[in-house]
């Protein structure tokens, strides 16, 4: 018997492992009568036999666990725990209930999956970038601080002066550090020639506002930012990656940028972001910028400036001590400021969240888009609720024998709720997966300049959405068949096969209230996207005041050291256009210092030689200030913006600057001097009030400039004043007059004129080999650019309009289809007493008419509000705009005719003596 | 539980008749079962079971002092309850019926006893 001692513990173990899978208050029991079963074996038997045995506790566990689930499903007692536990069983039941039939199954599936899908995909890019907090440490004490100068005229938001930033960050209690940065452009030398790179200038208090890390060498130090510093700079990892073969020992040589030698002190980490920096746009470079306390300062508002929040202190409370501090400013900076200058203009500064800035509209875009998923996963909801509505009516027979058998309400509840949860669940799966590859193809859709939205993806937060998400439709789905079946009338299905009870005739109200509400939606849905289609279309046909098409852009940057007076950048920029005129294809070539659309215009002080427009702009509240720009001649001409009264500017201007012409915009006209006519009057560029003054020679068009934030696009004219390249000798004010960084358009007969860009590439190195060429595109994208955002949102709504549409019609046609198979009875006695095909017909789709129309009209108000969300991005087009209501009616009434059509054709068939024989 | 046990009594399996016999026959704990029956335990503990819960058997813990007096765990005895004993005869005439088959009866004799 030495192998019963070895076998029995052993057997004992199987036994026990068994014994797991059996239900646990069964347990103690089969296991006290499988060891007595063991010992039998173990005298009577052998070892072997016993082992095998004991593998029979598998079975017997197996029976006691199904006896247990069959206990639950028809005389479970209700206990909070006995009613948890048995959702395991209930969703396994459930699954092989739906697999059994395929088809409602996959349809429900797949509406549920689009519509959860949809809302997740969105819900990832409004989390990443509206819900996420920035990326900076105690991002949510950063602020953006900006001036409102409501008097001023063209730009009503001015970023920081220099002389604000060394006050505020000595005398603001409310904030704990203030920083201020400067983009800038500039040429360094690199072994493959000539490269254009993007600088941005940063005060060291940047480094700890921004979190800045090095991945090699070391930060900006206070050390840097002093006026006798030597220039030094970080370089950013792509640049480092990119431009210098990721070279270890590259910190401590040097850079020459601009013909300066520059020292590399380190290498910036690429998660180092400046806050309203696109990752397309991120700088190469990182250098100090250096404010000068002992040095002059000036009312030069160029720079945006953070800060950062002392604990506890809101942007209110900080914005409040701000504007306590601004009247101090022309006492500490004289030359600065004059003493009435703040309240003259309304000049306030103003404190709001960093992240508030930095998003600008895009997070009420987001939310509107997100919105439109949201009513379509409603529609989809509504679709499975109605089938699911079906289903359960149909085992109502089943539901009340289950009852009947002694199952009570919170068992049956339980179950009808599986069998929900098991559909939307399944969706939410299937939906991760839609989201899954939806957010990089919205990420893809969306313009590269959209901040925060690009690299987003499923995180954790999209799964407990989705998730979340899936429950609640789950309850939602369910909500209705859990009043009906486990409510008084349970029973009621074992006698209740006949039409038409009132059980059924609740349902039947039920499944049209959810049509109509589908409807209503889809038409809010659809009126919302046809209004920003609307609005595109509006801005597709705006007047920018230029001809867009066949315009190459490209920017053009001379070094201040070669050419470092005016004499030699306008022989530089004369010869260059006329290599470039005779590129073939070329019709007309010029720069600028701005271009319209992309460009902001400035806003610098001018001078006239009469005073009476002093006067009148003191009178008016505005200021004297417009976009002062440098043009050469060919600029209006390539750009195609019309020379509306005397002349465009030449080369006889430039090449003997003391005719010292000028031609100015149709607005700056209007606004100096209205009613008169502008031609021979005197202008003094940057505020010159005496001779010698420059002369208008020309009028021309006004064009459309960047427009201010919260503005919509498009929406803004710019005032302009164009000056020549070289100044007037005679003129005293030459401080800022030097041209060397400007924007190159080239007007040709193509539809893609960057493919013109080698020969013009060549035509520049031909006059100078070391000027490079960066930034090249065409005027129709820089158009486009303007609008992309509001294209952005107006595609997804679009889709999201068309997906709830088709629904719609989905659902409408499940209702209708439905209702005439439950009339075909009657239908068929209608058609025994000779009623005609075609008036089945009508009856059917008149049916489906009057909950189109109840959809409708219920629709209208939920878009009237849904549209006024929206204002905002509207343009040119009013959120109660008559034809956009009855366009978008009109396509719901037209896909309902449709969806109700095939259901009315078939119960115009219905044999009247085969439908009398049903039942 | 009358529906179940009806159900329980004309679904009786083979099986089933088998275990209930042994029973019949004195065979009152699973070793003994099976040994009589010639069935495994795999089988015959997942029928008891069933039996059981149909309501077809009884079931009930021996003295532990009696069993540890002889020195082995205490068993559990099962016994047809009435209704098990009802559809043991009911299976009982059905399977002579069909042993009958194998016995050179003509089938319409067996059919025409059941």
């Amino acid at each position: 018997m030495w192998e019963a001692s070895f076998f029995l513990p052993l057997a004992r173990v199987v036994v026990r492992g068994a014994a797991l899978l059996a239900p646990r208050h069964r347990r103690e029991d089969m296991v006290r009568e499988w060891d007595g079963e063991l010992e039998e074996e173990a005298r009577h038997s052998g070892g072997w036999s016993m082992l095998r045995s004991a593998f029979g506790a598998f079975a017997d566990a197996g029976e006691l666990r199904a006896q247990r689930r069959r206990e639950r499903e028809t005389q479970g007692r209700w206990t909070m725990g006995g009613w948890m536990s048995g959702w395991g069983a209930d969703l396994s039941v459930a699954a092989r209930t739906l697999r059994r039939s395929p088809g409602f199954t996959v349809v429900a599936v797949v509406t549920l999956a689009l519509g959860i899908g949809g809302s997740t995909a969105v819900f990832t890019l409004l989390d990443r970038a509206v819900l996420k907090p920035l990326p900076y440490p105690g991002a949510e004490r950063l602020v953006r601080l900006d001036n409102q100068v409501p008097g001023v005229g063209p730009n009503e938001v001015w970023a920081l002066s220099t002389a604000q930033f060394v006050y505020f960050s000595d005398h603001a209690k409310d904030l704990e550090a203030v920083g201020l940065y400067r983009g800038m452009g500039g040429n360094v030398m690199t072994p493959s020639g000539p490269e254009r790179v993007r600088a941005v200038r940063v005060t060291q208090s940047m480094m700890g506002l921004l979190g800045a890390r090095a991945l090699l060498g070391r930060l900006i130090t206070p050390d840097d930012d002093t006026p006798s510093a030597p220039m030094v700079a970080l370089i950013s990892e792509g640049f480092w990656r990119r431009v210098m073969g990721a070279d270890p020992s590259v910190v401590g040589t040097t850079l020459t940028l601009n013909d300066n030698p520059v020292e590399i002190i380190g290498v910036m980490d690429a998660g180092t972001q400046l806050p309203d920096w696109s990752a397309a746009s991120a700088p190469d470079l990182w250098m100090p910028l250096t404010v000068d306390r002992a040095g002059s300062f000036s009312n030069n508002h160029v720079y945006p400036g953070i800060g950062r929040l002392s604990p506890g202190v809101t942007p209110q409370q900080a914005q409040a001590e701000l504007a306590r501090l601004t009247p101090e400013l022309p006492k500490a900076f004289p030359q600065a400021y004059g003493p009435t200058f703040f309240d003259r203009y309304g000049f306030r500064t103003e404190v709001k969240p960093l992240k508030d800035d930095v998003l600008g509209d895009l997070a009420l875009d987001l939310w509107i888009v997100f919105g439109g998923v949201a009513l379509v996963l409603l529609i989809a909801a509504a679709n499975v609720a109605n089938l699911f509505l079906v289903r359960m009516e149909g085992r109502r027979r089943e539901l009340g024998i289950r009852s009947a058998l002694g199952a009570d309400r919170p068992a049956i509840g339980r179950y009808v709720l599986a069998e929900g949860m098991a559909l939307s669940l399944s969706g939410g799966v299937l939906a991760l997966l839609v989201a899954y590859w939806g957010v990089p193809w919205l990420t893809a859709l969306a313009p590269d300049d959209l901040p925060r939205v690009h690299g987003a993806h499923i995180g954790a937060a999209s799964v407990a959405f989705t998730l979340g998400l899936s429950v609640l439709v789950g309850l939602a789905l369910t909500l209705y068949p859990l009043i009906a079946h486990t409510g008084a009338g349970a029973t009621r299905g074992l006698s209740d096969g006949s039409r038409g009870s009132s059980a059924g005739r609740g349902r039947q109200r039920l499944r049209s209230s959810l049509v109509i509400a589908q409807v209503a939606l889809a038409l809010t849905l659809t009126v919302g996207a046809g209004l920003l289609v609307e609005t595109m279309r509006g801005l597709r046909h705006t007047d920018v005041g230029a001809d867009p098409h066949g315009v190459l852009v490209a920017d053009l940057y001379l070094s201040p050291q070669r050419y470092s007076d005016d004499v030699s950048v306008w022989s530089f920029h004369r010869d260059v256009l006329n290599h470039i005129r005779a590129v073939p294809g070329v019709t007309a070539a010029g720069m600028g210092e701005e271009i319209p659309v992309a460009g902001g215009y400035g806003c610098t002080v001018q001078g006239f030689d009469d005073d009476a427009v002093y006067a009148r702009i003191k009178d008016a509240g505005l200021t004297t200030c417009a976009g002062q720009e440098r043009v050469t001649p060919g600029y209006f001409e390539a750009l195609g913006i019309p020379v509306l009264e005397g002349r465009d500017l030449t080369e006889a201007d430039n090449d003997d600057p003391t005719r010292a012409a000028v031609v100015v915009s149709k607005a700056f006209a209007d606004r100096f001097w209205p009613g008169e006519d502008p031609i021979g009057k005197g202008v003094g560029p940057g505020g010159q009030t005496k001779p010698p003054f420059y002369h208008v020679v020309g009028v021309a068009g006004d064009v459309a400039r960047l427009s201010d934030p919260g503005r919509p696009p498009l929406s803004q004219k710019a005032i302009a004043v164009y000056y020549p390249v070289r100044r007037n000798p005679d003129d005293t004010w030459n401080r800022y007059w030097w041209a060397g960084q400007m924007t190159l358009v080239v007007k040709s007969g193509m539809d893609d004129p960057t493919s013109l860009f080698p020969a013009i590439r060549k035509a520049v190195s031909e006059v100078d080999p070391e000027v490079p060429l960066a930034g090249l595109t065409d005027m129709q994208s820089v158009v486009g650019r303007a609008t992309a955002t509001i294209s952005f949102v107006s595609l997804l709504l679009g889709i999201a309009a068309g997906v709830a549409m088709l629904l719609s019609a989905v659902g409408l046609y499940g209702v209708i289809s439905y209702v005439v198979t439950r009339r075909t009875r009657e239908i068929g006695m209608r058609m025994a007493i000779g009623a005609q095909p075609g008036m089945v017909q009508r009856m059917v789709v008149g049916s489906s008419l009057v909950l189109v129309i109840a959809g409708l009209a219920l629709g209208v108000g939920l878009a009237r509000l849904g549209a006024g969300l929206m204002r905002g991005m509207l343009v040119g087009v009013a959120p109660t705009d008559p034809a956009t209501y009855v366009v978008a009616a009109g396509a719901l009434v037209t896909v309902a005719l449709v969806a109700s059509w095939i259901p009315a054709w078939r119960a115009s068939r219905v044999d009247p003596v085969e439908a009398l024989r049903v039942d | 539980m009358a529906h179940g046990q009806e159900r329980a009594e004309a679904n009786l399996t083979y099986n089933g008749a088998l275990v209930l016999q042994a029973m019949v026959q004195g065979h009152p704990y699973g070793f003994e079962i099976m040994r009589a029956a010639r069935l495994p335990s795999g089988t015959v503990y997942p029928l008891l079971r069933r039996l059981e819960a149909a309501g077809l058997v009884a079931s009930r813990w021996e003295n532990p002092g009696k069993a540890q007096g002889e020195g082995r765990p205490p068993r559990r005895y099962y016994e047809p309850t009435p209704a098990g004993h009802a559809a043991l005869a009911e299976a009982r005439e059905r399977v002579l019926a069909q042993q009958a088959l194998f016995e050179g009866a003509t089938p319409k004799a067996a059919g025409g006893e059941g």
